[in-house]
């Protein structure tokens, strides 16, 4: 398989936000496959050979950054981590918390290690995650937090934001050397910001990094309805957008520019978790249809597959993703 | 004399400090606290709903409205309770068990108090005992939940379950919101009400209890 900037060239590839469901699959917790490389290579292998899809992402968390540094997470067995308490109320608060970093270190080890193990057998698009800078911001200060800061403490955002900035590059680096061929840089907070605020908070940082990691190749997730967003990250630099399925596709065919991927956006809950497979094919059947005239498209979820997602849902997708990749351009 | 239309202003610019000097005036020059409440802070509240409704406004803006609303009621909740002014309805506001994100719950109770609800704020990785009790304990009228968790959204349809076997459904509304949850999603677990977003709850709040009203019963 051909790629170009990471993203997969000559076809129209499905490549679903899988890691979630392969928990079931691989008959582990979420807390193994997150902290122990093993199992979740194991997971992830066991989601290609059954699925099939063109490319692979690792599991979803956004805590793996945020911990290095030393935040506490709360740490279910089977549930998303989450950070439990946000240290960044000052600037002293945040010279502080600087000095804990001390490059690649906590959990990000274990990304790293399933990268390498992923590059080494599978010849299909690898991708990893990163968290977004604005969204690290919201860890460091807290969400309500950082969107109140934004507006009454705009120096302390961006002091978190040229931190964070430091910490991604570093991490995001290290997954390329080890054998990313694309990054998607999850960026769940911007989401709440009005344009203006995106430009300065979450686009600006995001095309710092696009250029401290030489122009390689970066995909940008945001979740939710984004619409308010898209014209201005046609200019983050990113290859592709991954958006939720409140994003009406069929509206970003033109404002889009074709040589940047649309990937997307089958909606993870309505489609996925709740409901049953012919449900499913008509859904993604309606996606591709919509979208068959849209070079540069890459058919997936909208956001990361629920863990509880019935994996013949799954199959039910990938079978009319295969049935219908012929009619696509 | 002050001019509660600047009072409104103060909060849509989430301006705190004269959101509270403009309410110590108008208590100077003998203004009733339901006039400053409604011509004031909820008109205020009121418009930047609407204008967060219709993408004019975004998160950042509508919180220090609602941190401006908030001081200002700090000062006026005295002088209601004094002059026996009743809220528009009883609701209690939690995130459910499991999830600790709570940006989009404060924003709706927020809102909710911005409309002249009382609003019983549980907080979040609120377990479902916790809804059962607090609902027997404090009568709402209406009971919301916030999940922003595939995983954690499942955890609602048990607080109505539960609800339901204590005898007390009939009794309280349910609305229920938050990133993964859908209108489907809010029917197929029998909750009475969902709403996409912050200023929309509050519409829907309105509504349940105007269907209360009317009908005498929740």
């Amino acid at each position: 398989m051909e790629f170009r900037n990471g993203i997969v060239a000559g076809k129209n590839p499905v490549i679903p936000l899988l890691g979630m469901p392969g928990v079931k699959l691989s008959k582990t917790s979420l807390k193994e496959n997150l902290t122990c490389s093993e199992t979740q290579y194991k997971t992830l292998s066991m989601l290609l050979d059954r699925f099939e899809p063109d490319g692979i992402f690792p599991l979803m968390d956004l805590t793996v950054e945020v911990e290095a540094l030393g935040l506490k997470t709360n740490f279910p067995e089977n549930d998303n981590p989450s950070v439990s308490n946000h240290p960044i109320k000052t600037r002293e608060d945040l010279i502080t918390l600087k000095g804990n970093w001390k490059g690649i270190s906590g959990r990000m080890g274990v990304f790293l290690d399933v990268m390498g193990k992923i590059a080494k057998k599978y010849p299909l698009l690898k991708g990893a995650y990163v968290i977004g800078p604005f969204s690290m911001a919201g860890e460091l200060m807290g969400a309500q937090d950082t969107a109140l800061n934004v507006m009454l403490n705009p120096e302390l955002v961006s002091d978190c934001l040229d931190f964070s900035l430091q910490v991604i590059s570093d991490y995001a680096r290290t997954l390329f050397d080890a054998g990313a061929d694309t990054i998607a840089v999850l960026e769940p907070l911007a989401v709440i910001l009005s344009p203006e605020q995106y430009k300065e908070f979450s686009l600006k940082p995001f095309k710092k990094l696009v250029s401290n990691l030489g122009n390689k190749s970066l995909i940008l997730h945001i979740c939710g309805n984004t619409r308010h967003l898209v014209e201005l990250m046609c200019d983050s630099g990113a290859v592709g957008f991954s958006l939720d399925s409140q994003v009406d596709f069929k509206a970003l065919k033109t404002l889009v520019p074709k040589d940047i991927a649309l990937i997307g956006n089958l909606a993870p809950v309505d489609v996925f978790l709740n409901s049953i497979p012919e449900a499913v094919e008509k859904a993604t059947r309606e996606l591709v249809e919509d979208m068959k005239d849209r070079k540069n498209f890459i058919l997936s979820s909208g956001c990361d597959i629920p863990m509880e997602t019935p994996l013949e849902n799954i199959d039910a997708f990938m079978k009319v993703a295969r049935e219908t990749n012929k009619i696509m351009k | 004399m002050v001019d509660l239309n600047n009072i409104s202003m103060a909060v849509q610019r989430g301006d705190a400090n004269k959101t509270k000097e403009l309410i110590r005036k108008a208590f100077e020059e003998k203004l009733t606290p339901k006039e400053i409440l409604d011509n004031g802070l909820i008109k205020g509240m009121d418009i930047v709903g609407e204008k967060f409704k219709n993408q004019e406004l975004y998160v950042p803006e509508v919180l220090i409205a609602a941190r401006a609303m908030q001081m200002g009621m700090d000062i006026l909740r005295p002088k209601l309770t004094e002059t026996g002014v009743k809220n528009i309805g009883k609701v209690i506001i939690g995130t459910i068990e499991g999830d600790l994100h709570d940006i989009g719950k404060n924003l709706v109770k927020m809102m909710l108090v911005g409309a002249g609800f009382e609003v019983i704020d549980l907080g979040s990785d609120v377990t479902v005992d916790k809804f059962l009790y607090a609902v027997k304990e404090h009568q709402p009228d209406i009971l919301c939940m916030s999940a922003l968790l595939t995983t954690t959204m499942v955890n609602m349809s048990k607080v109505i379950k539960t609800i339901e076997s204590a005898g007390l459904r009939d009794k309280v509304r349910v609305m229920i919101g938050g990133a993964p949850i859908t209108q489907n999603y809010a029917e197929k677990i029998t909750a009475d009400g969902y709403s996409p977003d912050a200023a929309s709850a509050v519409d829907k709040a309105k509504e349940l209890i105007a269907k209360k009203n009317i009908t005498g019963r929740m």
